[in-house]
């Protein structure tokens, strides 16, 4: 999953990730300044389900396409007999009796109260014919994982299975260069397989305009989309602060960039706010040959410049700019190491 | 009640803000942190005791005496867990989502199933606080069936309690339960706060916080959901997220002003309740607030 060499013999184009396990640790406010001082690199957004990183950089949307999401059941009611073989096999519980069986069930029941939103198909459709009526199966959207066993019971093949309209995803130009962004819409899943779209077009675009460095902003957690964020980096960034859940977090981040076997570097954001907590931080980056790449400390400038949407190293010539320089510079240093 | 208490964007407050409701009221709490990607709402309790047990899956094991290789199975497989070679078919276990499929199609009867772990669901408890968490092990893609899980055991336990009750200490059926909800606007998030009585969105003042909220929003809007919301660091930034609160008539229950104090307490691990005991008053006058919200609802 590496990068390919480029062609005309240039340096290999170089992949990284900046991550943090937990949220709100500065992840965004780090990832638009690196963004902001690597000269000729693509940006990546892979924080799909709550992208920010569009907002510090101020893209304008050249291509917009469609993304489609997992697969869901739909159920064609008039075919279900209500034998609720389906509701029986599905690990999910996304299949529920809309109502009792033989209970005469009122025109536009929705069942219990705790009955899921009517997100898919209306449940007024089926229900409004008049004559004797008989519960039918109803599916939850939301918990439902498309995996196909509702079809393959169904006794009267009363189900089919639509791919959702899930989101969007854009290439655009900031005035620090290219940008591939997406809006993965509420509720839907797969935003693991919307990182891995955002990541193979950034990396596409770069190739294509011979870019040294794609820098991706990558989701919170560690679960699908962080995998899928993570996967043939060159290099894992981690913005982590010196706060009990902040460092829980990031070790959990940590061991998935070991297991994959990517060299991880740490900054700690908001340092000054437990430096006993922030020297445990160094300590374990040293025990686990964890780069350091430098400290931020915890100031309120930081967040005003966020309020008023700025990239912190290229809007303001202070203190904190010269540390994130200095993080950026570390960075392209340790990726001169690994060539050799 | 069940109040859920989740943010577009992470990092917030949204723990903060569940634990603080559920240590400064002065009945039983049940707590249920659905943020099984990274639990932590259990950093900020000091925890008497702690029961752990394995959240698994099933994942289909292969007689290969049985297995004609008929590929019947891996093309069933919507996930790519089962690849046919040859002679046999080989499983790939972190990508089954545990549907059972192919069990069902296997015309020889070669497939039987084995649970394979892929989390925790932790039992705790805490003076007037009973928690129940799920921790995801790193690098699983499930997080939705453990949050149903975790959803499903608080339901039972509270229902054992209204039953006289087990060991521990849980508010009965229909008694004060916390959801503290997975970040995002997508999937897990919906599962986490999905039949609650209310949610309580926590955001900041920041352009990414209006941003996240808006999208959580909509999510509620279309589980016809009633909410409030939280601002964190409310003293910082500007005030759109306060307009767009009073244009959608959505009401802001609780503004915490930006305080070295608080972030100083939370970095140790000890809640906003011990920190300023006022905030023990202002969550309890949040949570009666709340409770005539839901109350005028059901009334309406």
């Amino acid at each position: 999953m590496s990068t390919n060499e480029s062609p005309k013999g240039r340096q290999k184009m170089k992949q990284i990730v900046i991550l943090s396990g937990k949220g709100g640790t500065g992840k965004t406010f780090v990832s638009a300044s690196l963004a902001c001082l690597a000269e000729d690199a693509v940006f990546a957004d892979c924080d799909v389900d709550a992208a920010n990183l569009h907002l510090l950089l101020a893209p304008e949307v050249k291509e917009t396409h469609e993304f489609k999401g997992g697969r869901v059941a739909e159920l064609d009611e008039s075919a279900c007999t209500g034998c609720g073989i389906c509701v029986e096999h599905c690990r999910f519980d996304a299949l529920s009796m809309a109502a009792a069986l033989g209970a005469p069930a009122a025109p536009g029941a929705r069942g219990a109260p705790a009955a899921p939103a009517d997100l898919g198909a209306g449940p007024a459709a089926g229900s409004s014919s008049g004559g004797p009526q008989t519960a039918v199966a109803q599916v939850d959207p939301v918990a439902c994982e498309g995996c196909g066993v509702c079809g393959l019971v169904c006794p009267t093949d009363a189900f089919s299975f639509r791919t959702s309209d899930a989101g969007r995803w854009f290439v655009s130009d900031t005035k620090f260069g290219p940008m591939v962004h997406a809006h993965l819409f509420a509720g839907e899943e797969n935003s693991g397989k919307l990182v891995q779209e955002v990541r193979s077009n950034a990396r596409t675009l770069g190739e294509d305009r011979e870019k040294d460095w794609v820098v991706i902003d990558g989701p919170p957690g560690t679960g699908c989309a962080v995998m899928s964020a993570m996967t043939g980096v060159d290099m894992v960034v981690l913005v982590t602060e010196p706060t009990t859940a902040g460092i829980h977090d990031v070790k959990r981040v940590i061991n998935v960039a070991m297991h994959f076997g990517i060299p991880v570097g740490m900054v700690i954001n908001k340092s000054s706010i437990n430096p006993d907590m922030a020297e445990e931080l160094r300590t374990f980056a040293t025990e686990k040959k964890i780069r350091y790449l430098g400290d931020i400390p915890y100031d309120k400038r930081i967040v005003d410049s966020v309020a008023d949407l700025k990239p912190y190293a290229c809007s303001f010539d202070d203190d904190i700019a010269d540390r994130l320089k200095a993080v950026w510079g570390k960075i392209t240093e340790f990726s001169q190491d690994e060539k050799q | 009640m069940t109040i859920a208490v989740a943010s577009g964007k992470g990092g917030t407050g949204k723990t903060t803000v569940a634990v603080g409701v559920a240590r400064a009221l002065e009945q039983d709490v049940q707590l249920l942190d659905c943020d099984v990607e990274e639990p932590n709402s259990h950093l900020f309790l000091q925890l008497e005791s702690r029961e752990s047990g394995d959240f698994s899956i099933p994942v289909p094991r292969i007689d290969n005496d049985k297995c004609t290789a008929c590929g019947l199975c891996s093309s069933f497989c919507e996930y790519n867990a089962l690849a046919r070679l040859k002679d046999r078919v080989l499983v790939f276990d972190n990508l089954c989502h545990g549907c059972g499929g192919c069990r069902i199609v296997c015309p020889e009867d070669a497939i039987t199933e084995e649970l394979r772990p892929i989390g925790k669901l932790v039992s705790a408890q805490v003076p007037g606080v009973h928690l129940l968490y799920g921790d995801l092990n790193s690098g699983e893609v499930l997080a939705p069936p453990l949050i149903r899980a975790v959803k499903r055991r608080g339901a039972s336990e509270a229902n054992a309690m209204e039953a006289g009750g087990p060991g521990y200490t849980a508010p009965g059926a229909g008694g004060p339960l916390i959801i503290d909800s997975p970040p995002g606007t997508t999937c897990p998030m919906v599962t986490a706060v999905k039949d609650s009585d209310f949610c309580l969105l926590v955001t900041e003042n920041t352009p990414f916080g209006l941003h996240d909220l808006e999208m959580a929003v909509q999510v509620l809007d279309d589980l016809d959901m009633p909410m409030g919301v939280v601002i964190n660091r409310s003293d910082i930034g500007h005030s759109d997220v306060e307009e767009f609160c009073r244009r959608k008539s959505i009401p802001v229950l609780l503004r915490i002003p930006y305080s070295r104090k608080i972030a100083e307490f939370y970095a140790r691990g000890e809640s906003i309740v011990d920190a300023d005991s006022e905030y023990r008053l202002r969550f309890q006058e949040m949570y009666r607030r709340i409770e005539s919200i839901v109350a005028e609802g059901r009334a309406g």
